[in-house]
């Protein structure tokens, strides 16, 4: 029998395809007796699915702008 | 085909804040993102008589910025190593038997119509970079550049078992910090 942090490990391997028949057996086990393991799995593939499309605007100020821009003329003379 | 053109003159206005939002999901500190976006552009100048318009000027300064995050990461090793000593034995989330804390057991979650919400990409960042270095590390270059576990390993220097350690480490602590600044609140 795997406990909480042992699920919780192979819920992460198994995103490579690196259980053991044994290890997914067990893991499909455990999720099935643990709701806590179970909400974990599932907000797993959700922080996954959301880490592909993170997706933040940012932007340099003008003044920052202006001074790069400066920099780089002028080492491009 | 024509081959494709470099105009330093108009990087800055064309791509600084394209670049820096690249760069912002990909290391903790905002300053450290700007510094990486300027130094891109003062690689790719040295280096435009390297560029032989095989593709375009946008897609070089990223593989640019790329390459110089890469190097980021590398030159963080002394701190890889130090968080690596004390990984062992700093794990709050679970008790000696390896059943979850009482205060790190996974409440649910509604996750409807998240996607598009600004305020909580904001509060993904900060959760991830409240992460050790090391972890954020990993945890970027997996998920969010969508290396796999052997190539991170190798750029970074670390063996397997430790990098199944510190993903493990990184998602569990990242899906708590989730849940207490989002999911609690």
């Amino acid at each position: 029998m795997i406990n909480c942090k042992e699920s919780t490990q192979l819920t992460i391997k198994k995103e490579e395809s690196k259980l053991t028949l044994r290890e997914k057996l067990e893991l499909s086990f455990h999720l099935l007796i643990c709701k806590y393991c179970k909400a974990f799995s599932k907000q797993n593939s959700w922080v996954n699915s959301m880490s592909e499309k993170l997706n933040v605007q940012d932007s340099f100020s003008n003044a920052e702008k202006e001074a790069m821009d400066a920099t780089l003329k002028d080492s491009n003379q | 085909m024509s081959k494709h053109q470099l105009t330093p003159e108009n990087w800055i206005n064309l791509y600084a804040d394209q670049l820096l939002s690249y760069a912002i999901v990909r290391v903790p500190e905002r300053d450290a993102a700007k510094d990486l976006v300027q130094d891109t552009f003062f690689t790719a100048l040295k280096s435009k008589d390297s560029f032989r318009g095989e593709i375009s000027e946008k897609n070089w300064l990223y593989l640019i910025l790329r390459s110089r995050i890469l190097d980021y990461y590398k030159k963080k090793k002394e701190v890889l190593e130090s968080d690596f000593d004390s990984d062992d034995n700093d794990d709050d989330s679970f008790d000696d038997k390896g059943h979850w804390m009482d205060s790190r057991m996974p409440k649910n979650w509604s996750t409807d119509d998240i996607i598009q919400n600004k305020e909580f990409m904001h509060t993904f960042l900060r959760c991830k970079a409240a992460l050790k270095e090391v972890q954020a590390q990993v945890f970027t270059m997996k998920y969010i550049d969508g290396e796999d576990s052997e190539t991170i390993c190798k750029e970074l220097g670390i063996s397997s078992s430790n990098y199944w350690v510190l993903i493990h480490r990184a998602k569990v602590q990242l899906r708590s910090c989730l849940e207490k600044n989002w999911f609690d609140k």
